[in-house]
């Protein structure tokens, strides 16, 4: 093996920003020098691209470092709904050779090789890409990131480190990521010195960025479809909170000021509801049941720079599809990529984690 | 020139659209300029006549030899922007567009009345409409409407958001002897809006008052400028469609924009001197009393009947109207009793017995307009065997022209008898009522304005503040902004108050329990432990408030106690810790609250604190800026005035430093427009020389 060293990041729990922190950390060392490389041996089928599944952010950091592997190597797996059929199946076997002779071959001529894990440390294990495997095949250390928002999520990091430290696999530290403001002070204070008394490292306290994380107008249009009826233009706006639109007209002023970058969420014969949302600063007119608004309502969402999308399902149902939406870093978001960049070169030790390697 | 005027007085008017056929709009208009008697000079535009109606007729305005003041455009949507550029380089001074196809069509006819709007900007041009019926002024005379109806000549001008009610309101004003002196559908408001109008009227010598129909107003500070400025000089009477709820949203959709709240309108229209009308009946029943009657120059009215009974329930309801009746000076009632029957009852209302015949009437009328500085009478007849109703009527006839400065109304209580009588009174612009309750309620609506107008010249103009700090404010609001935070906690609301030298109690964030500790032990016990968490507006109700707590072992265990509840409660919510303030004696609970209003801007509630505002509603409202005099103006109308005066011996509140604070909370909101919402709720209010304190602050900004 070359002089190449190589960083596993694993996360806990899902969502919790791995691989924008993966964009940022790339684009960081690149910067400074290192030649980096990317993989994410175990991918998730979350688009196809000529007739074959692909991972997404495999895409993207090839994109984003302009590098020449073949997106097989850099995810020999992309698993599907069906994990548990492959496995049971035998299909995964040849898995641990495939990317080990993938990871030889990624690293020639990088200095740093980011090895991104796939969502949560289970999905590890079903394809065998278990600690030690990346330690002793991989000669890999890991880094860490993590969700801060219950005291509980403290107790994931140690449980992770320790089980790591048992299996050979040297954790390098840790990241909190998209840490809220009102706790930030928290997870720099007793969080970290808790973490410390550990022996596990604080590298960075990233703050939460809804920039970052809001999803966009259009994330929300692709997950629920419909039709657009006014101010396409606008579907870049990102949706921070979403609000229904059910009270009456005298509250509904007052209730919508408490939220800025909203979706605003209420039947298409809410004219009044939708009217009294257009005061606000709402990023998104959702209206449900197909009910076609009143032409008034359009001119003033257009007025005011307003997307609406007219959609056939009810309210509720429409709430619990927009709800559970984050935003992801796609090929070719260059806004959010930026973000991602910022955030880890002013928060992050990253210095300290090139040393370590 | 007075602003609008060769709109409504024009020299020359062409009508683009101009139709040879009847039963067209473009037909209407030019026969309607036609027998409305319009003296100047009239072009049909119409590429396809000749002439019309005896004019010669020109394909385009750019054809027309002379200027051209006014042209009234009634052609189809689609080219009324290239006819309008037309009208602009020929340097036509008002357009009135009858067209329909703008803002009420949709966002295409919202882009083409924008575009609309910058051709009349860039050549200076007015315009009247679009989407509207057109303007008559029965004086000039001029009708340029297509409305079927011809009005009669008057005292009253009406300004209509509605076309289609204008027209009924046209032909049922006919149809009952009123007349107008201008009327004006205003359409889409394009330019020329409610306030421009009502300012030409201000000077417009044949206007005795004006009457206003509204769904909304278009500029809701011009409003409130222009109407303070008209109100005093002639009466402003106003309905406003929409005050119920059901009634808001419908005027939200036919406008299309959110109407302001119904207590912004109340309060503005208090301020500005409008008399609100409730139904369009209330607003033609004022609108004749004020084209007919003078404006009383005191208070002071009496009654005389001829029949004991009407008489009793007259006075009764003069009472219930705040009518005041007036002593019958000593000297008049020895002049009287000298004339009169001694049975007569020389008390206020004045009984002239059942046997008054026409002459009796005259002599004690007489006596009192001429010896007894009265500004209204009310006369009320009763048929009886020796009444003389015709007679009658002919004597307050002759008495009203004799003095037209006094109100004269009249009750003849009867049927057949009384319709003689009763046309002769209408016809001599003596006001009649069937019963004589009505009468006491239309005395008190010109009592009212009267009462209004001079309250209104004795409130000096808000002045600015010195003692604040601007600078610190903005300096907060930048940085709220910049983290887009829009719910700010309760102590960064104090830090705003206090920078507008509102009392509040000392508060300090803490996000340990050693901080709490640390708090409480600067501020000093006993102190309160409240949740900090901007989701969490109602504290009490997921136990987020520990109050009296005298010690750091308390303060520790309460810090656990509500962040702990809080979670349980509110999962989601964003807790920054605890906010620990100054526990203080309590006062007489009040609250002050301002919401921005989509209108009127920063609209002022005061109202009674305490667990039972919701339902006691116990409320009154104002826009700021407010000077001290209308802050007070504005607690006196709550029943709290009352608790704050002191009841049953409680000592009287400090109201002075409690409309200081009012007065400051208008400015602050008057001053940062990114202010949305505020509640300072409660406000302890002490004895006076006391002061106040804010104990709860909440506010809201936009981003």
């Amino acid at each position: 093996m070359t002089g190449c060293k190589g960083l596993y990041i694993i996360s806990p729990m899902d969502y919790s920003g791995k691989t924008a922190f993966c964009v940022g950390l790339a684009l960081t060392l690149r910067e400074e020098g290192y030649r980096v490389g990317y993989m994410k041996p175990v991918g998730l089928g979350t688009s196809i691209l000529e007739e074959k599944y692909m991972d997404e952010d495999s895409i993207l950091m090839r994109d984003i470092l302009g590098l020449e592997d073949r997106l097989d190597d850099i995810t020999p797996y992309v698993a599907g709904d069906r994990i548990l059929e492959d496995v049971a199946k035998g299909r995964l076997q040849n898995l641990c050779l495939k990317i080990v002779e993938a990871y030889r071959r990624l690293s020639d001529g990088k200095d740093i090789v980011i090895v991104e894990a796939p969502r949560n440390v289970g999905f590890n294990y079903l394809t065998g890409l278990n600690y030690r495997f990346i330690a002793e095949k991989l000669g890999c250390k890991a880094m860490i990131i993590s969700l801060f928002e219950s005291d509980a999520d403290i107790g994931y990091i140690l449980q992770m480190y320790e089980h790591m430290k048992l299996e050979g696999l040297q954790a390098i530290g840790v990241i909190l990521n998209y840490v809220r403001r009102h706790i930030i002070e928290r997870a720099k204070g007793v969080a970290s010195s808790i973490l410390g008394s550990y022996g596990v490292n604080v590298l960075g306290v990233i703050p939460r960025k809804n920039e970052l994380v809001a999803p966009t107008v259009a994330e929300i249009y692709e997950r629920i479809g419909g039709e657009v009826l006014t101010r396409e233009d606008r579907l870049g706006n990102i949706v921070e909170e979403i609000m229904i639109g059910a009270m009456t007209l005298e509250s509904a002023l007052h209730f919508f000021r408490r939220a800025v970058s909203k979706a605003v969420i209420t039947g298409g014969d809410r004219a009044d509801i939708a009217l009294a949302a257009l005061e606000t600063d709402t990023s998104v007119l959702i209206l449900t049941g197909n009910l076609y608004p009143d032409v008034r309502v359009l001119a003033r969402a257009e007025e005011k720079g307003v997307p609406v999308i007219l959609v056939p399902y009810d309210t509720y149902t429409t709430v619990e599809l927009v709800g559970e939406l984050v935003g992801r870093i796609k090929p070719g978001d260059r806004r959010r990529v930026d973000i991602a960049y910022k955030l880890v070169r002013e928060n992050v030790d990253w210095r300290r984690i090139a040393e370590a390697l | 020139m007075s602003a609008l005027e060769k709109l409504f007085n024009p020299s020359t008017v062409a009508v683009i659209g101009a139709s040879r056929t009847p039963g067209k709009v473009g037909y209407a208009i030019l026969s309607n300029i036609v027998s409305s008697g319009f003296n100047g000079e009239v072009y049909p535009i119409n590429p396809n006549a000749t002439e019309i109606l005896g004019f010669k007729c020109y394909p385009r305005i750019t054809d027309v030899p002379s200027d051209i003041d006014l042209a009234i455009i009634s052609i189809p949507a689609k080219t009324v922007l290239d006819v309008a550029e037309e009208c602009g380089r020929k340097r036509v001074k008002y357009l009135v567009v009858i067209s329909a196809g703008f803002k009420e069509v949709g966002s295409e006819g919202l882009i083409r009345e924008v575009k609309l709007q910058r051709i009349c900007r860039r050549y200076g041009m007015r315009i009247l409409g679009p989407n509207c019926l057109g303007f008559i002024d029965t004086y000039t005379p001029l009708n340029a409407s297509f409305a079927a109806t011809q009005p009669l000549r008057g005292y009253i001008a009406f300004i209509s958001q509605s076309g289609a009610l204008a027209t009924s309101i046209l032909n049922w004003a006919r149809s009952v002897g009123v007349g107008f002196s201008r009327f004006v559908t205003l359409g889409n408001r394009a330019d020329i809006d409610e306030s421009d109008v009502m300012e030409s009227l201000r000077i417009d010598p044949n206007t005795k008052v004006i009457l206003l129909y509204l769904e909304s107003v278009s500029d809701g500070e011009k409003f409130r400028k222009i109407a303070r400025m008209v109100s005093p000089v002639k009466p402003v009477v106003a309905v406003k469609a929409g005050a119920s709820q059901h009634g808001a949203v419908a005027a939200s959709l036919h406008t299309g924009s959110i109407a302001g709240s119904d207590s912004a309108y109340e309060a503005v229209f208090k301020q500005c001197g409008v008399i609100r009308a409730r139904s369009l009946e209330e607003l033609f029943h004022a609108a004749r009393l004020f084209a007919s009657q003078p404006i009383p120059k005191s208070y002071s009215t009496v009654i005389v009947t001829n029949a004991g009974g009407p008489g009793i329930l007259a006075t009764d309801a003069c009472e219930r109207y705040g009518v005041e009746l007036k002593n019958i000076p000593i000297e008049l009632a020895r002049e009287l009793r000298a004339k009169l029957p001694p049975a007569a009852s020389l008390h206020n209302p004045i009984d002239i017995l059942g046997d008054a015949d026409a002459e009796r009437y005259r002599i004690t009328i007489e006596n009192i307009l001429a010896k007894g500085d009265v500004d209204a009478l009310l006369i009320i007849l009763t048929p009886q065997a020796m009444s003389q109703p015709r007679e009658t009527a002919e004597v307050l006839a002759e008495l009203k022209t004799r003095y037209p400065d006094k109100i004269i109304l009249a009750s003849f209580i009867g049927g057949d008898e009384m319709s003689e009588a009763k046309a002769i009174l209408r016809r001599s612009g003596i006001v009649d009522f069937d019963f004589p309750d009505d009468a006491a309620s239309s005395l008190s609506l010109l009592f009212g304005y009267k009462r209004l107008i001079e309250r209104l010249s004795s409130i000096p103009e808000a002045r600015r503040l010195e003692d604040v700090d601007r600078e610190f404010v903005e300096t907060l609001l930048s940085r709220f902004k910049l983290e887009r935070r829009v719910n700010l906690l309760g102590y960064e609301a104090f830090q705003i108050l206090s920078a507008y030298n509102i009392p509040t109690v000392s508060c300090l964030l803490a996000r340990t329990p050693e901080e709490a500790v640390d708090a409480a032990e600067s501020i000093g016990y006993p102190v309160v432990v409240k949740v900090s968490s901007p989701e969490i507006l109602h504290k009490t109700d997921v136990g987020g408030v520990k109050l009296n707590l005298n010690s750091s072992r308390e303060v520790a265990d309460a810090f656990e106690e509500v962040v702990s509840n809080a979670r349980r409660y509110m999962p989601r919510a964003n807790i920054y810790g605890v906010e620990v303030s100054k526990m203080v004696a309590r006062g007489v609970e009040v609250i002050v609250g301002m919401h921005r209003d989509p209108q009127f801007g920063p609209l002022m509630m005061f109202g009674l604190g305490g667990i039972y505002v919701d339902f006691l509603r116990d409320v009154s409202f104002r826009v700021a800026p407010l000077s001290a005099e209308e802050v007070l103006d504005m607690i006196k109308e709550t029943k709290a005035y009352t608790l704050l005066r002191g009841v049953r011996g409680g000592s009287p509140s400090d109201i002075e430093s409690l409309v200081d604070v009012i007065v400051r909370v208008a400015w602050l909101s008057t001053d940062f427009r990114e202010i949305v919402d505020m509640d300072l709720n409660p406000i302890f209010v002490y004895e006076r020389g006391k002061s106040c304190i804010a104990v709860d602050a909440k506010i809201t900004l936009s981003v």
